[in-house]
């Protein structure tokens, strides 16, 4: 596993800034005075050169920016217009050309972040404008290049299952270059296709195609196919996958076995059959699967042989191929990406008392009835009922059978009415005068086999809108009557039938403990839809993908799909060389104190523990798997995890640095936005028109949960009054719990900042989704409005860059305070003792109440109160020389 | 000076593995005496002996949650003075409480 060890100094290389103003084509420049911007800015530290353009993404502002770059010699750009999402190309191609490292390349939103929503304050947009530059250009002096991290991958993947979906992942990784192991855990390839006589629509034999990919896969010299093999162990990250697959008892040698059968003509056990569905028998040593499976060997099954008691087939075989001793063998294969194709099996019919399966032998399943028509089945294709050999006339099929039923499986399968469609096909193909009925609710043949369902029409099978009532055998016959309302017409039915097949539904197969063990993202009913929406295949844990059934009931075709999409997906991390996305984490290990809150935090589970000779245990996050959220890099308590484009110290600088208010009066705020969702309804907002005020500086961050609480404590000891943490929904975090787990962080420190008599007003979180301009503006304006009525920062106060007027006086004095931006008139009156003072009025509202809370001493009232409202304080003290004295 | 931990802000720096290895102020402390201690809502930090520690204040510094706050002698300041402290990056902001309901405030370096 490659591990990240290396401390990373911040590459504070001399950057050489070339700033650009663009006016947008008067969009910013009808707002803000470029030219003054420009020489607010030029003198700052890094920059060698500021240019103002009309147009910067234009051929021109283009042809200005490379003219400039080359002639003052910067190796980093900032343009000042236009947010960072928009004219993306147009900038990655001038890095590109310019030979700049892409990440050098910096975007200060003074469109939609300032001239737009602040068109109608054009002196606090000039200012806000300038302070977003200075902080973008505080987060461009400490940013790292952009240099791709390659790491050695693996050119192996593993596939599970070898279902059509398996077959068809096998086949395409094998033809995009990599090996495969190709895992199946029963002795036969295939899955459910090798048990179905024809497949829909074209109705060709399934074993045409089994045999055509399994045969492909066999020649191929990159594979190697298990059969008897399931996963025991998994272990790893995308690229490098560790999985202990363990193999059934090899009983028969598959190396000697010739195909002669004499096993199975002497083994004495018989079970049922579970190929054919119970329908018949076989016995331990047997041959299984479809009758042109390419597997030729023989096989016995561990479970119910006799073993050493018995014998009798180690006795008979003529290559002395078996040896009942053998044990399971387990093997450790390492593969960059893991595809799960587990697939389904059939509903319990049994369950569904009704409808007499289990009970009724002419009552079968729909995987039942797939036998019966196979020509390698129980009944070797003929149409007749297989406990009793009658050739089969009448024939009922009961659609939604335990499916769309709350007691059974409440959702719908999809292939289970054009199965039926088909199985009306067989049927008349079979015995052309037999009448099929199917009972149905809806037919759900959707898409394109409609065609079937009017050809199942035309051929003469009776359609009947209803759930039947009842089942019950007819002793006279074998077979079954059949009893319920037909909705259609009305009337009640009741319908003597040779057999009944019940359409029940699709169950994913129950995975290995070792893959339960992973918690991947399940739906209700155990398949794994992933992200059902945009990213179906997620898991957990990257690099493992699922394919086929065992996502959710499809078709073969829509198997078919998702495991040519699985291997789409997997070919990422499989291969000889493996690149780790940009923005990877970093622990600086000497700052690290082992508190494994990353451990805790990070929602997909990447960090583990790394223990050295002497028993430490360092906590490293594993790369190939970190999905560049930031969140443990929120959630460290010393600041040791770092992400290499943009990190907390870039965060913490661009918090301190606006050293003007927007206004006289007007607090700073500071807004990290998350960039996926919140941060686009912000720019919405400007581009909608709408004004909010200039005080609010917004910072885009990788998510809410990438938010470090030190940015508000260092941004409030720097001055700010007041910070927003925006964070997407909670269940649209792209990062699973990135928005709680900012939430969570803003509550605990709000109990801090209540304890340290600190406003909690200063601090808030907020949910916002993509599109909800109006939410942003009330809780801008309601947010802004709450800070304005507080006094100043409580730490502005306390490095007063003070001027005081007035001379000296005794006892009860007044001053005029000026610390920063506050400023107010107070009256000073000596404390018991003498030695300090105390504000025992205040003229500005704001600050009032405040400071009669938290300074001022229980006086003799009368006192105070004439104190308050007197208008007759003496002259001034000299503010400096008390600042001296204390 | 010893610390005084509130239990509802501390979390016991529960972690993975739990243990007392991974507890900040455990592990900052330089004369080993913070321990974590059971309680019904789970393990807490707690300065196992008051008289012993040196005022340097670096459990308080350093506890993730802010839960650890600093009672001041009656030396130094009015007897339930408490003294907090928020730390930041290269700088931290006590706050000195008393009991009158006077609050001063010391901007810093780390």
């Amino acid at each position: 596993m490659i591990l990240s060890q290396e401390v990373r100094a911040l590459k504070e290389q001399e950057k050489k800034i070339a700033i650009f103003l663009c006016g947008c084509n008067g969009e910013v420049s009808k707002v803000i005075d470029l030219a003054a911007l420009k020489d607010a800015v030029k003198g700052k530290a890094g920059v060698v050169a500021t240019e103002i353009s009309d147009f910067a993404c234009g051929p021109e502002g283009m042809q200005q920016i490379e003219n400039t770059v080359k002639s003052s010699g910067a190796n980093a750009v900032l343009v000042a217009g236009c947010p960072i999402t928009v004219h993306t190309q147009a900038y990655k191609e001038l890095a590109k050309k310019l030979g700049i490292n892409p990440w050098y390349v910096f975007r200060a939103d003074i469109r939609e972040g300032c001239a737009l929503p602040h068109k109608d304050n054009k002196a606090a947009a000039q200012i806000k404008a300038k302070n977003l530059i200075a902080m973008e250009l505080a987060k461009a002096r400490l940013q790292a290049p952009y240099e791709p991290k390659l790491v050695p991958g693996v050119n192996h993947a593993l596939v599970i299952g070898s279902g059509v979906a398996g077959l068809a992942a096998a086949q395409d990784m094998l033809h995009a270059g990599a090996e495969v192991t190709l895992i199946e855990k029963n002795p036969y390839m295939g899955g459910r296709v090798a048990q179905l006589a024809r497949i829909f629509p074209m109705l060709c034999d399934s074993a045409c195609g089994l045999s055509f990919r399994i045969d492909k896969i066999k020649k191929d010299p990159r594979s190697r196919i298990l059969t008897g093999t399931q996963v025991a162990e998994i272990v790893g990250a995308p690229g490098a996958w560790d999985v202990t697959v363990e193999t059934q008892p090899q009983f028969i040698d598959p190396s000697r076995c010739i195909d002669c059968g004499k096993c199975t003509e002497v083994c004495p056990v018989e079970v049922d059959n579970e190929f054919n569905f119970g329908l018949d028998k076989r016995k331990a040593a047997y041959k299984q699967g479809y009758s042109c499976s390419q597997e030729p060997t023989y096989f016995i099954d561990p479970a119910v042989c006799k073993g050493e008691a018995c014998k009798k087939c180690v006795d008979v075989c003529p290559t002395k191929a078996i040896d009942l001793s053998r044990q399971p063998a387990r093997e450790v294969v390492k593969a960059g990406a893991v595809i799960n194709a587990t697939g389904w099996k059939p509903y319990d019919a049994a369950r569904i008392e009704r409808l007499g399966f289990g009970r009724i032998p002419a009552v079968v399943t729909n995987m039942q009835m797939e036998r019966i028509c196979a020509p390698d089945g129980p009944t070797n294709g003929r149409l007749v009922r297989p406990h009793d050999g009658k050739p089969i006339k009448t024939i009922g099929f009961v659609q939604c059978a335990g499916s769309r039923d709350e007691e059974h499986l409440p959702y719908c399968s999809t292939i289970c009415c054009t199965a039926t469609l088909k199985h009306t096909l067989y049927v008349k193909d079979k015995a052309p005068d037999a009448q099929p009925y199917v009972f149905f609710m809806e037919m759900r043949s959707i898409g394109e086999y409609e065609d079937m369902y009017r050809e199942a029409q035309r051929n003469g099978t009776v359609f009947i809108r209803s759930n039947p009532a009842e089942v019950r055998e007819d002793p006279a016959t074998g077979g079954v009557i059949v009893q319920g309302e037909d909705t259609g017409s009305g009337e009640r039915y009741e319908i003597p039938l040779d057999m009944l097949v019940l359409a029940t539904g699709m169950v994913p197969n129950e995975q290995p403990q070792a893959l339960q063990d992973l918690n991947l993202l399940t739906s209700d009913y155990n398949f794994f839809i992933g992200h059902k929406q945009c990213f179906p295949y997620e898991t957990y844990k990257g690099g493992l993908f699922m394919a086929g059934t065992c996502q959710e009931p499809m078709d073969m075709t829509n198997s078919v799909r998702s495991a040519d999409g699985a291997v789409g997906k997997s070919l990422a991390v499989v291969g000889r060389e493996i690149e780790i996305l940009p923005n990877w984490t970093q622990v600086e290990v000497n700052k690290c104190d082992q508190c494994e809150r990353c451990m805790e935090e990070c929602p997909f589970k990447v960090w583990y523990n790394e223990v050295d000779a002497s028993g430490k245990k360092q906590p490293m996050p594993n790369l190939l798997a970190c999905r560049q959220c930031g969140i443990c890099m929120g959630a460290c308590p010393k600041r040791a995890i770092r992400r290499t484009g943009y990190d907390v110290f870039q965060m913490i600088k661009m918090a301190i640095e606006p050293k003007e208010s927007v206004g006289e009066n007007e607090p700073t705020i500071m807004a990290f936005m998350c960039e996926n969702d919140a941060l686009r309804a912000a720019e919405q907002a400007a581009r909608m028109g709408k004004t909010y005020p200039a005080s609010v500086h917004i910072v885009p961050v990788p998510c809410a949960g990438s938010v470090n609480m030190v940015v508000a404590s260092e941004g409030f000891m720097a001055g700010l009054d007041g910070v927003i943490v925006v964070g997407c929904y909670d269940n649209e975090c792209h990062f699973l719990k990135g928005s709680a787990k900012a939430n969570e962080r803003v509550t605990t420190y709000h109990e801090t900042l209540r304890e340290m008599m600190i406003e909690t007003e200063r601090l808030k979180f907020i949910n916002l989704g993509i599109r909800e301009v109006d939410k942003f503006l009330d809780e801008i304006n309601a947010f802004v409005d709450a800070v304005r009525k507080l006094p100043p920062n409580p730490f502005k106060s306390s490095k007063p860059a003070a001027s005081a007027e007035g001379g000296v006086g005794a006892g009860k004095k007044k001053v005029r305070i000026k610390c920063q931006e506050a400023e107010a008139d107070v009256v000073l009156s000596p404390m018991k003792g003498g030695v300090d003072y105390e504000v025992i009025w205040i003229n500005d509202e704001r600050h009032r109440q405040w400071m009669i809370d938290t300074l001022i001493e229980p006086w003799d009232q009368t006192e105070r109160s004439a104190m308050l409202w007197s208008e007759e304080a003496e002259p001034v003290l000299d503010w400096s020389e008390w600042w001296e004295d204390h | 000076m010893p610390p005084v931990n509130n239990p509802e802000k501390c979390d016991g720096c529960a972690s993975v593995e739990g243990g007392e290895q991974n507890a900040l102020c455990v592990n900052v402390c330089p004369g080993d005496l913070m321990i974590l201690v059971d309680t019904p809502a789970g393990k807490r930090g707690q300065c196992r002996e008051l008289t012993d520690c040196a005022d340097c204040m670096t459990c308080v510094k350093y506890c993730p949650k802010q839960a650890l706050e600093t009672r001041l002698p009656y030396e130094i300041c009015a007897f339930g003075s408490r003294l907090l402290a928020l730390v930041g990056d290269e700088n931290i902001a006590w706050t000195l409480i008393s009991p009158d309901g006077r609050v001063d405030r010391l901007l810093g370096k780390i």
